[in-house]
């Protein structure tokens, strides 16, 4: 009696085991097969953060570009702008006998009137406004070549310096009855800071 | 029920699929628009445009060493009848021709820009055409036209390229 109880109770943790057995396989294949799906997941999640920062990255370096480029273009639209200014500045312009003031000229006496004047640091100060930080320089070409420095404050630390040069008539009253016209140019050095 | 699950997984990825695409798209058409896309041209046309302008304007009423006559003066008697005398056996045409040239070299030239300056309507101005180099102005350019009257009736065209 008690052999048959011994041999049922051999059967019975025998097939407990088996069964134990199936069921810890199927808890490890489960579990390994999660673990896999958790480490793609993962993966795809790493790639597309870093395709994420990449095209942040790219985006933010092509906006820095275009920000310099547009200041760069303000900057140059603004040297034009006060080029066209100079030419009909009241300082500068040159007046024929019937008191007109005549087209893209300057005078002589004027400028040279105007860049002692503007030796002053107050009276400079009065003109950046309209010049603001840049160096305005004109320059006789023909028949002579004198170059007349108007104003002149450039910044201490800059990115780049870029020049505007339009072509003006001089006119030299040196005798106002036979007045002559020199040929010459305006330049503007603007610069763009950081 | 289990095709319709597999159905569904394989639709799934199909739309993620074409997401991806979408946006791979989107990256690529926003990286060509900022790869070709041409800095803006109208302010430097611009100023192009004025300098010509301006420096024809100026050019023509500027004296030279010949009897302190104006270029345009010398441009009207050249395009007639040459009878100015500037000295060295130089006439008008030819004292123009050294004046003009020497000042666009001495100005558009230095400035790194491309030139072309023609007179157009005289036989006799014809000697009066610079160009920067022979391929100069063929394309995009930026022009400035005066006509000038040489006599009642007679006017020629004078054009500034800058490019």
């Amino acid at each position: 009696m008690s052999s048959h109880k011994t041999q049922t109770k051999i059967k019975f943790c025998k097939k407990y085991k088996r069964i134990n057995k199936t069921i810890a396989n199927m808890i490890f294949r489960n579990t390994h097969k999660s673990q896999v799906k958790m480490f793609e997941t993962i993966g795809v999640l790493i790639i597309f953060f870093i395709l994420l920062s990449i095209g942040i990255s790219v985006y933010f370096m092509l906006q820095k570009s275009s920000y310099a480029k547009d200041t760069e273009q303000r900057r140059q639209l603004q040297a034009f702008s006060t080029v066209q200014k100079m030419l009909y500045m009241p300082e500068l312009d040159c007046i024929n006998v019937f008191g007109a003031v005549e087209e893209n000229c300057a005078d002589k006496i004027k400028i040279k009137v105007f860049n002692t004047i503007l030796q002053n640091s107050d009276t400079q100060n009065d003109y950046y406004q309209t010049f603001g930080l840049s160096n305005v320089t004109i320059k006789i070409v023909y028949p002579t070549q004198e170059e007349y420095k108007i104003y002149e404050r450039a910044p201490k630390k800059y990115v780049r310096a870029f020049k505007t040069q339009s072509p003006i008539l001089l006119k030299d009253p040196k005798n106002p009855v036979n007045e002559q016209h020199l040929f010459g140019y305006i330049e503007i050095t603007s610069y763009v800071q950081e | 029920m289990c095709k319709n699950n597999h159905n569904k997984k394989s639709q799934m990825e199909i739309v993620g699929l074409a997401l991806i695409v979408v946006l791979v798209g989107l990256v690529l058409l926003f990286a060509v628009q900022y790869t070709f896309k041409k800095p803006q041209q109208t302010i430097q046309k611009a100023k192009e445009k004025t300098t010509a302008e301006n420096f024809l304007s100026a050019m023509l009423k500027t004296n030279t060493l010949c009897q302190k006559r104006t270029i345009g003066e010398l441009i009207q008697d050249c395009a007639l009848a040459r009878m100015m005398d500037c000295g060295n056996s130089q006439d008008s045409c030819l004292n123009a021709k050294t004046t003009i040239q020497y000042l666009l070299e001495n100005t558009i030239k230095k400035w790194n820009k491309q030139y072309r300056f023609i007179i157009d309507g005289a036989e006799n101005t014809n000697s009066l055409h610079f160009e920067s180099s022979t391929t100069a102005c063929k394309g995009e350019k930026a022009s400035a036209t005066r006509p000038f009257t040489i006599t009642a009736g007679f006017d020629v065209t004078i054009k500034l390229d800058i490019c």
